[in-house]
This record gives C-alpha cells, structure tokens and sequence, in this order.
C-alpha cells in the first residue's frame, strides 16, 4: 500500500512539472548596418515549454525593449514596429524531436524548433536551431537567429538605409521553471 | 549699416554648426531608462484592474498600450534577479500577472524594496489580454510595465 502511494505522489510530481514557464526571459538583437550597429534588450519576455509534447510558446512585449539611444528608441516603437498597434511579438511551435531530450537527466540538447512567429501583425513559418539546458532547477532555452525585417512588413525607408540594416540578429536566453 | 558678405557667411556657418549639433545631441541622446514627465492616466489600481476585467477583450486595453501610466501597488514578490533590469510582481488578482521592470542602473536604490511595501510608480504600459492560441501561456491577463519610475515607496509594516 505504502509503496502505491509513493508511486501516485511521485506521478504527481511529474505531471506538475511537465510545463516549465518564466515571466522574465530574455530576448536581445543587435542590427548591424553599413555606419554602424545597435541594439537592445528585453527582459519580460514570457515562455513556456510542455515537456510532454515539446510545444513552446514565446510571448514578447515589444514596449519593453531597452535600447542605449533615445532616438532609436522612439523609432523603433513608434516608426518600424508600430508598438501602440502590435504590442507584443509572439512565437508557437514545438521541439522537432522533443524525444532526443531527456528532461530528468541534466545535460545540453542540440534541437530544433518548428512554427510560427508573428511581429508586426504579420505571420511568418519558421525553423530555428537552439539549445535546451537542462539543470536541476528547470531548463534553459537558447537560441540565436536572424529575422529579416520585411518578411514582418517592416519598412526601413531609403534613407535610413545605412543605418538600419534590414537583417536582425536574435539571441535567446530564457531560464524556465517548472510551474507550480 | 550694411552687412558685408563676410558676415553673412560667418551667420550661415553658425547656423550649421547650431543644426548639426543638434542633430548629433539628438542622435546621440541617452535613452530614457526610467518614465518622466507627465502621466497619460493617474490610475487608482484597483479600480483600473476591475475595468480592464470587466471589459476583457484587445479593446480595453489598447487605451493603454505604450501610455504612460501613473498607479500605485503593492509589492507580492520579487523575482530572481536578471543582469540588465530589476522587476517586480505586483499584488493583483489571480487572472493577472502584473510586472513593474526597472532598468539595471536604478538596482541600487530599490534595493531595500520587499514583498508588502507599497510603491507609486510612473511607468511606460504594455498590456496583454489571454490569448486561446498561447493557452501553454496560461489564462491571464498580463499588465507589463517597463521603464518604471519609484515615485514614492512606503515600507510595510512587516519588514
């Protein structure tokens, strides 16, 4: 009997921690351009992982992005993503081989995820190379890529040009927890 | 009196040097790391809260986005640090997540902020009702205040 409870309580503790979620994960880009580069930071990102089926959703308030220039700043919510309009960023997709990772055992698993990722009020199918840590307080979901502006219809005008570039470098570092 | 042409280019000069220094103060301008000036809507939270539950939807909320909002809220927890901003979770109902973030430089002086204290704060606001498709996200309604000014902060009782 003893033994049954155990198991039952450990199942439990399992089941609970098959999400993993943060409220402050961060997003960084950095634009490189002909006269120069910029970039900022974003620390209230949201995301959650199922471990169960490797779905993984990224929820971005555009707002909070923190740029080094004033200028930059305003252009970038008021001129490129139009922030009062589209307010947050957002991606949902799932891990290609959720199986390869082990979350009980800790360790870094190469994988790859597959959906969609909308900006701008424009959605766009992506696949993206990233790393999950698995640790004993949770995981940590890692990934760098490049969004192109103008697959989001986001119009850098001529003359900015030389200083905004439109390719983006994005670099992911999100620590999850499981959810209580 | 007239003005020999050589004043008039030394006027022109001048006047150049005056607009690309302005330009370049401008383009060179630090970014704001905390909300100043006045505030769009002086909230009574509370009140703020039941509005934007009663009228759930993108609409109520979109009054609000990228506003600079002025409130006053306790503090529930604080969440482990992160390098470059410090936040914190304020007290709300359970079908809201709100979150007052404050740049990395202003970490020194909310050092002594604990969970219970209250804080008038001045922020910029960016507000996200519950998305069915997100559902992994969970079901709230989540108020994410960035480039939060401390105001005034009143210590509670308990610390």
């Amino acid at each position: 009997m003893k033994y049954i409870a155990f198991f039952f309580a450990f199942a439990a503790l399992g089941l609970k921690a098959q999400v993993y979620q943060t409220k402050t994960g961060s997003i960084t880009f950095v634009n490189t351009a002909a006269t120069g580069s910029f970039d900022a930071v974003n620390n209230q990102v949201v995301a959650a992982l199922s471990a169960e089926n490797g779905t993984v959703q990224f929820r971005v308030p555009v707002n909070s992005f923190q740029f080094k220039k004033e200028l930059m700043q305003q252009h970038f919510q008021e001129n490129y993503m139009e922030t009062a309009t589209y307010p947050n960023a957002s991606f949902s997709g799932k891990l290609v081989d959720a199986a390869a990772v082990n979350f009980t055992r800790p360790g870094t698993y190469n994988v790859k995820v597959k959906g969609d990722m909308t900006m701008h009020g424009v959605s766009k199918a992506i696949e993206v190379p990233g790393q999950i840590v698995v640790s004993a307080s949770g995981v940590t979901l890692k990934a760098n890529f490049d969004v192109l502006c103008s697959d989001y219809s986001i119009n850098i005008p001529r003359n900015n040009a030389s200083s905004v570039s439109n390719s983006v470098a994005v670099s992911v570092n999100c620590s999850l927890t499981p959810r209580s | 009196m007239k003005n020999s042409p050589k004043t008039y280019i030394w006027l022109a000069v001048l006047l150049i040097a005056l607009l690309v220094g302005i330009g370049v103060y401008l383009f060179m301008k630090p970014a704001e790391v905390k909300t100043t000036g006045k505030a769009d809507f002086d909230l009574n939270y509370s009140n703020w809260l039941n509005e934007l539950n009663d009228n759930a939807g993108d609409t109520a909320a979109q009054r609000y986005q990228t506003k600079k909002v002025r409130l006053q809220a306790a503090v529930e927890s604080v969440p482990n640090a992160v390098d470059t901003a410090q936040i914190f979770v304020l007290s709300s109902p359970e079908n809201f997540v709100v979150q007052a973030a404050f740049h990395a430089s202003l970490k020194k002086e909310l050092a002594g902020i604990l969970p219970g204290d209250s804080l008038d704060l001045l922020c910029s606001c960016s507000i996200t009702m519950p998305d069915p498709e997100m559902d992994l996200l969970g079901s709230e309604t989540y108020i994410q205040l960035t480039r939060c000014n401390a105001l005034n902060w009143v210590k509670s009782g308990n610390n």
